[in-house]
Parts: structure tokens; sequence; C-alpha cells
């Protein structure tokens, strides 16, 4: 218990992914959601440089890296999107953005 | 002739067998002729369909020429152009190779009809007398090959036949699950001893028919159809007589079973007429039951359909064909009791006889040809190619002329009382088939082929006489409405005299000779015990008595008894023109004639007719052995009989013919039973045909095909429907919906990869 | 008691604790501010994790980039969209809903389990205590030292062998000095005395017998110790620069400078794209 070792990172990556994934499917406002993606790419990270530590491999440390840059340019775009959809539609309900059922 | 001349015709006419396929090939292109040139001419066709078979016709004309200028200049192969699309090149090897084989006389044949038919289309109009000169000409030209071939026939060796394998048709061959059976059933065609006569009888009395119809079919609007389907018939009933395996045989036996259809319901727009179409197709349908139960029976047991094939091998399995049991019976009386089904329905007799009096609807020549001369006697000439199955079952012999002579009485009673001139010989027919089959089930076949050939003869004499009064009277066809008429119809009274005579058995006429033959060979044949050979004989001779009396009946009504026609028909009755007397004297003189082909021995003759067919027979039992006298004293009495009924009948309607009224009251029940023909038709309708219509609408139409073939069409639908109302509510729209899959596929993925691996 | 771990232990307990509280927190309140505050909680206690990683340079960089950009960018939105509270209320969760939080934990749980499952090796070259026993022990018999006793020969010869196969690796290969006449080697005769060395170490059963292999026998009993040494040392060296700027700097711009600079198009095309998307149009509302 004391001795910290890869599973526990893992162990916290995972539950932090799950946290995530529950707000995904579970919160109707997009802002939030999108919230919780980060999480949900945060609990990865951790993971990546967790096995970078045990591993001793810079290279989880560079996805890392990468996986923030992705994250940023999601986050913007993402949130840009909702912004148009906003001032269509005057909502960021998910539940009322349903133009794609038949 | 000298022996070389025999050996020369011999060896020509079996090199050249290929002419046996001329006989029905040229009535099948008379129809076609003129089917088609039916079809295409006339108003409602576009002009282009004509022109482009007409130009199709044209093409494949030259073709033919072509491919026979280079048979004979000695071309062997021609080499086709390979750009060609393989497929035509299949094509047009196959069809130099036929026309390689094809024998000049085929060539010039069907030039000849393609002209014709080009000709027609072209000029969109069908005269009368091409339509005619084809029809006659192609059956007249039938006739011409048979008799070519039966003189060639004769100097034959006995037992030797012509044959010809046109194509072959079905050849299915033994592998896993048909236990060794190889269906083999070629188109062959045979041309022995009985064929030949049959084919003299269908060609000769047919295109005196064919004659007579173009006069009375003259005013018709329906000729040229009339024509094809009389051609189609002939050319059936040829294949029938012809075959040389029973497929072949099955064959023309259907086939002229829908000629008839097609021909007694020709005037089709009244209902009645056409019903009584119906009625003969599909009572000549039940029978054919019994014919095919025969077929597959003949098949499993000696595993080929070839005539000759099933005699040798009926002669090799004789304990097989006595003695295997079938439903209890043996496997010789099986077969000839189903074959005999098929007969009865083709040649009417009870119970299966219903249709021929209501085929009286057709034109009078269709009842002359067909249900006089030639389609009911294919049952007949049936049991006669099969004889040597039947040879082996004197059960099923037994039942033939049973049910032969008391057919033969039953129906002429019924001709006591018809008041329809075509009625009365309907029922007449009916009553010599009987006689004829009477002859076949106690082993006479030759008397009873000979009885077909004579009744041929004289009935279809009757028939087209009878169809000249009418004629003559504008339609008239009652009887009761006729009368006088000797004066009126000179040469139609004078050949309706003569058939008349021959049909009542009077000396020397045609039907006295073969009447009497049957007579005799049923008293005196050893297939069955005695008791049974006096019934027959005695029925028989009734049912001769019997036919004496209606014919003479009908005789006085129409011509010899004061006029009882209305005033209109009476002014206008006029004799036939040439197309039709004609016929009715060629004919005349071949009831008078007749006999004199089979004039028996006991009279000093030669009996030529029965020693010709005698091949074709398989030794039956030895008759039994009587004293000259009986045999004479026999003869006199079936003499005696019918002159003494032909008088007593004479008399009363010269003299008392108001007492036939009386008679009549006097009779009462047995009266209206035979004018109600013993009410058969209504028995079967009541026993059979409702039970049938109740059972096809209320079960089959109201619970099988509405609840459940349409329940289960439309519950596809529906439940399709339905399932897709539950799986489109996947379909959200919303995103949230989607990722949650996304989520649950990765579960599944997830388990899948650490929990079941 | 190892004290050090003892602390370790502490700190990560608490940063994960922290993390998940707030990452509950980040998904479970209704205001989405207080959610983006949330939010930027999680990223800082991630961000001591990292630095219990080892990951300095990580963690500096979730702090500027998420936590100071990304973050803020979400305030912005949440605040220009200006949405009423009451339209952000949780209604009661629906079937969907139910089945979406299951779905989540088991994803969890399998994943966890996995993780959990993960050991590490008895001997392990990237425990930098063992390392640096090995590269004290290797000196010592290169002194002329020997083992009497077998105690723990096998895991030394392991931890050759370990080392030996790590040097592979080009982040050890940039830390390797080749000590005196192995230095002269080319790089394919190099790869082959490794392989060699460290496929005959599992005959012997002492690191004392090593010696040098058929085709290098012009070098030393010496060499050879000096070589594991050497390797021992890259490999503390990696460990001590282990997430350190100028590491990850250094590979960031040598191996993988072409993600880097894909990294960098993906910016520039996702500033392009911002820009279009949020243009506000002429004559239209805003919000």
């Amino acid at each position: 218990m004391m001795e910290i070792n890869l599973g526990h990172f893992l162990a916290l990556s995972a539950v932090l992914f799950g946290i995530g994934m529950a707000g995904v499917l579970t919160r109707r406002n997009a802002i939030v959601i999108f919230m919780s993606i980060e999480v949900m790419l945060n609990a990865a990270n951790l993971a990546f440089a967790a096995f970078a530590f045990f591993r001793w491999n810079l290279t989880g440390h560079v996805f890392v890296f990468m996986v923030m840059v992705v994250a940023a340019c999601e986050v913007a775009v993402g949130l840009a999107i909702i912004l148009t959809i906003f001032r269509n539609r005057a909502t960021v309900n998910v539940d009322e953005l349903d133009l794609l059922k038949w | 002739m000298g022996h070389e001349a025999i050996q020369h015709a011999v060896q020509f006419y079996a090199e050249h067998n290929d002419l046996l396929i001329l006989v029905p090939l040229l009535p099948l292109l008379g129809f076609l002729t003129n089917g088609l040139g039916w079809v295409f001419t006339g108003s409602s066709m576009p002009k282009y369909y004509r022109i482009i078979f007409a130009v199709l016709l044209l093409a494949s004309m030259v073709m033919l020429i072509l491919l026979l200028a280079l048979k004979h200049l000695g071309v062997a192969t021609v080499d086709i152009p390979e750009f060609l699309p393989s497929i035509l090149i299949l094509f047009l090897k196959y069809l130099f190779q036929a026309a390689l084989a094809l024998s000049d006389s085929y060539a010039l044949i069907f030039i000849l009809f393609i002209a014709i038919l080009a000709r027609v289309l072209i000029a969109n109009n069908l005269p009368r007398w091409l339509v005619n000169v084809v029809a006659v000409g192609s059956v007249a030209g039938s006739f011409a090959i048979s008799v070519e071939l039966f003189l060639a026939l004769r100097y034959f060796p006995e037992g030797a036949y012509l044959s010809q394998r046109v194509f072959t048709w079905i050849a299915v061959i033994p592998g896993a699950g048909l236990k060794e059976i190889a269906l083999r059933a070629p188109l062959s065609l045979t041309f022995d001893r009985l064929s030949a006569v049959m084919c003299l009888v269908v060609t000769g009395v047919g295109g005196v028919i064919h004659l007579y119809s173009t006069g009375y079919m003259a005013h018709d609007q329906g000729f040229a159809r009339y024509f094809a389907y009389l051609n189609l018939f002939t050319f059936a009933m040829l294949l029938l007589v012809m075959g040389g395996n029973i497929l072949v045989m099955f064959v023309g036996w259907e086939g002229v079973g829908l000629c008839s259809y097609l021909l007694i319901g020709f005037w089709y727009e009244d209902m009645e007429k056409s019903a009584a179409g119906k009625k003969a197709f599909i009572v000549n349908r039940i029978g054919d039951f019994g014919f095919l139960v025969g077929i597959f029976t003949l098949l499993w047991a000696t595993h080929t359909l070839d005539f000759y094939g099933m005699r040798a091998w009926a002669a090799n399995h004789v304990e097989l064909l006595t003695g295997g049991k079938l439903l209890g019976i043996s496997l010789a009386t099986f077969i000839g009791l189903s074959l005999f089904v098929g007969a009865t329905g083709k040649s009417a007799q009870i119970p299966l006889h219903v249709w021929l009096p209501d085929a009286m609807a057709g034109p009078t020549p269709v009842s002359a040809l067909i249900h006089a001369a030639t389609m009911v006697t294919a049952g007949v000439y049936m049991i006669g190619r099969m004889n040597f199955i039947y040879a082996h079952s004197p059960t099923a012999l037994m039942v033939v002329a049973a049910v032969g002579v008391g057919t033969a009485l039953f129906s002429a009673t019924i001709g006591f009382t018809q008041n329809d001139i075509k009625k009365v010989l309907a029922y007449s027919t009916v009553s010599q088939l009987g006689f004829m089959f009477a002859a076949m089930g106690v082993g006479a076949y030759a008397a009873g082929i000979f009885h077909l050939t004579t009744h041929s003869f004289f009935k279809a004499l009757l028939f087209l006489g009878a169809g000249s009064v009418i004629h003559g009277l504008s339609g008239e066809q009652d009887m009761r409405k006729m009368g006088g008429l000797a004066g009126k119809l000179p040469i139609t009274f004078a050949t309706m005299a003569m058939a008349w005579l021959a049909i009542s058995g009077i000396p020397p006429f045609a039907g006295f000779v073969s009447k009497d033959e049957i007579l005799w060979k049923a008293f005196s044949n050893g297939i069955h015990p005695h008791w049974f050979n006096l019934a027959v004989y005695g029925v028989g001779l009734v049912a001769a008595v019997c036919t004496a009396i209606y014919m003479t009946r009908l005789m006085m009504m129409t011509f010899l008894t004061p006029s009882r026609m209305d005033h209109h028909a009476a002014e206008h009755a006029h004799e036939s023109p040439w197309t039709m007397w004609v016929p009715l004297a060629a004919l005349a003189a071949l009831s008078v004639a007749g006999g004199l082909l089979n004039w028996p021995h006991l009279l000093g003759g030669g009996a030529s007719f029965e020693h010709w067919l005698e091949p074709m027979w398989v030794e039956g039992a030895a008759p039994v052995h009587y004293a000259e006298s009986v045999e004479i004293g026999l003869m006199l009495l079936s003499v005696a009989v019918a002159l003494a009924a032909i008088a007593s009948i004479y008399v009363l309607y010269k003299s008392h013919m108001a007492k036939t009224g009386d008679i009549a009251e006097g009779l009462g029940p047995l009266y209206r039973a035979s004018l109600n023909k013993y009410w058969v038709d209504e028995i079967y309708d009541s026993l059979v045909i409702e039970p049938i219509k109740s059972l096809s609408y209320f079960l089959l139409f109201r619970i099988v095909d509405v609840n459940i073939v349409d329940g289960i069409a439309n519950g596809l639908g529906t439940f399709t429907k339905d399932l897709a109302e539950v799986g489109k509510r996947v379909q959200t729209g919303r995103a949230p919906t989607y990722a949650l899959f996304i989520v649950l596929g990765l579960l599944a993925l997830l388990a899948y990869y650490y929990g079941f691996r | 008691m190892d004290w050090g771990q003892y602390t370790y232990a502490i700190a990560f307990y608490a940063a994960a604790a922290l993390a998940v509280a707030s990452a509950a927190m980040v998904v479970w309140h209704r205001n989405p501010v207080i959610n983006a505050l949330y939010l930027v909680l999680t990223l800082f206690a991630l961000a001591v994790v990292f630095v219990l990683l080892h990951a300095h340079f990580l963690a500096a960089v979730q702090v500027l980039v998420y936590a100071g950009a990304a973050l803020v960018l979400f305030l912005l939105i949440v605040m220009l969209l200006n949405l009423d509270e009451q339209s952000l209320k949780i209604v009661k969760p629906g079937l969907s809903q139910a089945a979406g939080v299951a779905a989540v934990f088991a994803v969890t749980l399998l994943i966890a389990a996995v993780g959990g499952g993960l050991k590490t090796t008895h001997v392990n070259e990237s425990d930098p205590v063992q390392v640096e026993n090995f590269v004290t022990y290797v000196n010592k018999v290169r002194s002329g030292y020997r083992e009497t006793t077998g105690a723990n020969r096998g895991e030394v010869l392991a931890m050759a062998q370990l080392l030996l196969e790590a040097l592979d690796d080009p982040q050890m290969k940039s830390n390797f000095t080749a000590p005196g006449k192995i230095a002269t080697l080319p790089e394919s005769r190099f790869n082959d005395l490794r392989k060699t060395l460290e496929t005959s170490a599992s005959e012997l059963h002492g690191i004392e017998e090593i010696g040098p292999p058929a085709d290098f026998q012009d070098f030393s009993r010496e060499d050879m110790l000096d070589l594991l040494a050497a390797a021992g040392e890259a490999r503390l060296k990696q460990m001590r620069e282990f997430g350190t700027t100028a590491a990850v700097g250094r590979l960031l711009f040598s191996r993988y400078i072409l993600p880097f600079e894909a990294a960098s198009f993906l910016l520039l095309a996702a500033i392009i794209g911002v820009l279009v998307l949020a243009r506000r149009k002429p004559g239209e509302a805003g919000s």
C-alpha cells in the first residue's frame, strides 16, 4: 500500500477517465460535456506519464505533449462550434440538437 | 414384282426413313401457315410486326436455299468468320449441320410454306382459297406419302417396320437415386402395319373432311382459325398413331384433346358451346390420369418406353406380368386397367362418355372428324398397340369387353329418343365405340381395328350428311322439324342411305362384315369362359338391333316422312355444293365396298385385312372351334333381326307416325330416362362437381388462400414494419446517445479481450 | 520505514483524492462556472501527480497551457453565453443516463483491474538504487574483489544483462560514454560485442568470470568490466535527467521533430478554423 507502483497511477487514471466519461454521457450542457472530455484527456495524459516513469522512457512525455496540443486545438474549435450553434438555436442543450434524427 | 425390285424397294425405304416425319409434318406446317397468317393479318396488328416477320421468313428461306445449294455443290464444311460472337457461330454451325442432314424434300416443303406465309404477310390479306388449298393440300400430301409408305411396307417381310428417330427428346441417364431406370424418350416415329392402317384412315378420311369443311365453313368468319385447328388436330393424331414410344403417343393424345377443346368451342362467344369444349377436355383429362399411371407403371416395370422394346420385354417376363402383385392384382392387369381408364376418357365409354354428346356444339365436320373417325378411336388403337400386355391379363380384357358392350347397349337405348339429329349420331358413335372395345376385349384386335376403319367411313358419312342437311335447312337440327328431304337433297339422301344400311349391318355393306366379325369372335373366343362369351354376344346382338332401330328412325324422320319443316326452311332447302357432296360420295363408295377389305373366309373371301395385321398381335388363346354351320347360323340371325328391326320401324314411321307419341307415353319412365340420357350429367353434377366446388370455395379459397397465404404475405410486411418501428428508435439524433453506444462498444471490446480470450 | 517512500505515498494519495474529488464536482455541479473552476483544481492536482512522476516539464506545461489558456477560454465562453441557471437544472436522470453511468463504472473497473495487474520485475534496471549498487560492485570487482558467497551473484549477472540490453535504447546511448579502448570500436562491432556479452553472461557464475569474447581478444577483462560500469553510469544519468526540460526538448527536437511540426500545423489549422467559425456575420445579432 505504501509502495506506490504503476498500478496505483493507472487506477487513478482509470477513475478519472470514468468520471469524465460519466460527465460526457450524463450532462446536457454542451460546454460541461467539453469539460468532461478535458478530464478524460487528462486521465489519459496521466497514464502516459506513469508508463514513461516506470519504464524510464521519455517517449511518454512527448506523447503527453502532443495530447495537450490536440486538446487545446479541440477546445478552441469545439467552443467555436458551440458558439455558432448557440447563435443559431439559442440553446446549448444537446437534447434539443436532434436534427440528425430521421 | 421381281425379287430384286423388292430388295431395292426395301433398301430404299429403309434408307429414306426420314419420309416418316413428313406425314405429321405437313399438317403441322399447314397449321403454322394458316395460324400465323390469321394472327398476323387483319387490322389489329401493327404494320411493322408483319413486315419484320415477313422479312425474317424471307431471310430464312434464302438461307435454306443457299444451304441446299451448298450441299449439292458438295461443300461439306463452311468457314464461319471468327469475329462473330461465339453463340452465333454455334448457331450457324448447328444450322449448317442440320441443313446438310436435311433431305431435299423437307427443304422444298419448308420453302413452299415459308413462301406462302411471306406472301400472305406482305399482302396483309388471307384469301379463303389460299387457306383452303393449304389446309386440304397438306393433308392430301400427308395421305399421298402414307399411301406410298404403305405400298412400300407391303414388300417388307412380316413383322418388319419403318422407324425414324427425329431427335432425342428426353434422355435421362441413370444416376444415384434413379435406381438404374434410364428414361429415354426420343421423338421416334414407327410405321408398322397397324400404324399404316391408322395413318391411311386419319389422312384419308381427314382429307375428305377437310375438303367438306371448305364448303361447310365457307361463310364463317373464323375459317382460317378453323383450318389451323383442324390441321393441328391432324398433326397430333398422326403423332399419336405413328408414335414409336408411349410418350410420343401421349403427346399426340393430349394434342388431340386440346384440339378437341379448341374445335368444339370454336364458336366461343356462345357460353354453352365453350362450356361443351371445356367439358370435353376436362373429362378427357380425368381419363388421362389413369393413362399416366399406366405409363409410369410401364416405365417402372420395363425400364423402356419404346413399344417394340416393351413387347420384347413382355415376351421375356411373362411370370412377372402375370404373377407380380400390385395392389392385389397382377402387373399386366394393373397396367391394362389403368391404360383402359385413359381409353375410357378418350373414347367416351361409361363412365366418361358424357362429353361426347355435348361435343356436338362444334361444327359438324369437327364432329365427323374428331368424334367419329379419328380422335375417339385413339383408345381402341392404344389397346391394339399394347396388346402384348393385355394378352397376359384375361381379367383386364374381361373388363374392357364388359364396359364396351355395356356402353354399346346403354347409349343405343339413349339414341331411341333424341330429337337432335347430331345427338342421335353422337350416341351412335358411343355405341359403336363400345362394339370396338368389345372386340378388343375378346381378343379380336383385328376385328376391332377393322370396325374402327369401317365405322370411320360410314359414321363420317352420316355426320357429313347430317351437316349437309343442316346446311341445306340453314341451321335446323331438330328432327321433328324435318321430313320429306329425300327429294330436296337427293345426293345427301342417297349417300346417307348407304351409310344407314352399312351401320345396320346389312350385307354386303362394310358395317355388316365388321360387326358380324366382332359378334362371331365374341362368341367363339377362347380367352373368356363360355358364359361370358354368351353374355357379350347377347348384349352385342341386342345393341346391334337397337342400332338398326334408331338409325332407321333417324332416316325416316329426316327424309322419308312427310315434311314438318317450317315454311321458310322448306323453301330454301337446297343441295350442297360440290365441295360437300363429293366427299359424301367418296365415303359412300367406301362404306359400300369397304367390306371387301376383310371379306370373311366363310363367305369365300381372303380376310386380307386380318391377315395384314396378324404380325402385330402376340399369340393369344386359341379360339373355340365351332362347326361352320354355327357361324353361318349366327350370321343369319344377326342379319335377320337387323332386317326385322328396320322393317318394323319403317312401317311404324311410314304409316303410323302419330303412334310414336303413344308409344312414348306408354313407355313412360323408360322414355323419360332415355330422353334425359339416364340423368348421368345430373348425377355427376351432384355427386362430384358440387362437392368439389364447395371444397374449393370454402376450404381452399376462404381458409387457405385468404387466411393462410395472404396472412403470411401480409404478415411478413406488417412484421417488417413493426420491427422497423422498434429499430428506428436507435437513431435519436442526439450525440450523447451515440457517445453511449461508443462506450458500450468499448466495454464489449474490453470484455472480449480480457474476459473471454 | 523509508521516510521518502512514506512521504511519496502520502503526497500521492492526497493529490489523487483531490483530483478525483474535483473531477467529480466538475461533472456533478449544476453551475457551469463552478464546473470550470473545479476543473482548474483538478488540473492543479494532476500537476502535482505529474511532479510525483518526475515529469517536471509536463507539470509546468499543464499549468501553463491547460489551466492557463484552455480553461480561460472555457470560462470566457461560459460567461459569453450567459446561460440561465434555470435551464441548466439537472432533471431526474432517465434510463439512458443510468445506463451511461453504469457503463462508465464498468469500463473504469476494467481498466483499473488491468492496470492493477501489472507488476514490476524483481531485478529492475529502472531502479536507481539497484543500478547504483551494481556500478559499485562492478568497480569493486575491477579492483580485484572476489565475491565468496553466491548470494546475489545471479542478480548481478541479470542486471548486467539488462543493462547491456538497454544500451540499445537511443536515450541510453545519448548518455553513454564508452570507456577506453571500446570507444574506438565502430557502431556495428560495438553492437556485436554487446550482444555477445549479453548472451554469454548467462553461462557465467559470477561477474568476475567475465572475459572478452572470442572476436575481441585484443580487449582485456578490465575493459569489459569498465563497459559494464559505464552502462550503469549511463543508466543513472538517464534516471537523474528524467523529465527535465532539457531531456524532453532533446527528444522532441531530434527524434520526434515530425510530430512536433505536425502539431504546430494542427494549431495553425485550428486557429484558422476558429476564426472562420466564430466570425460574426454582418447583420447578425450577437449573443
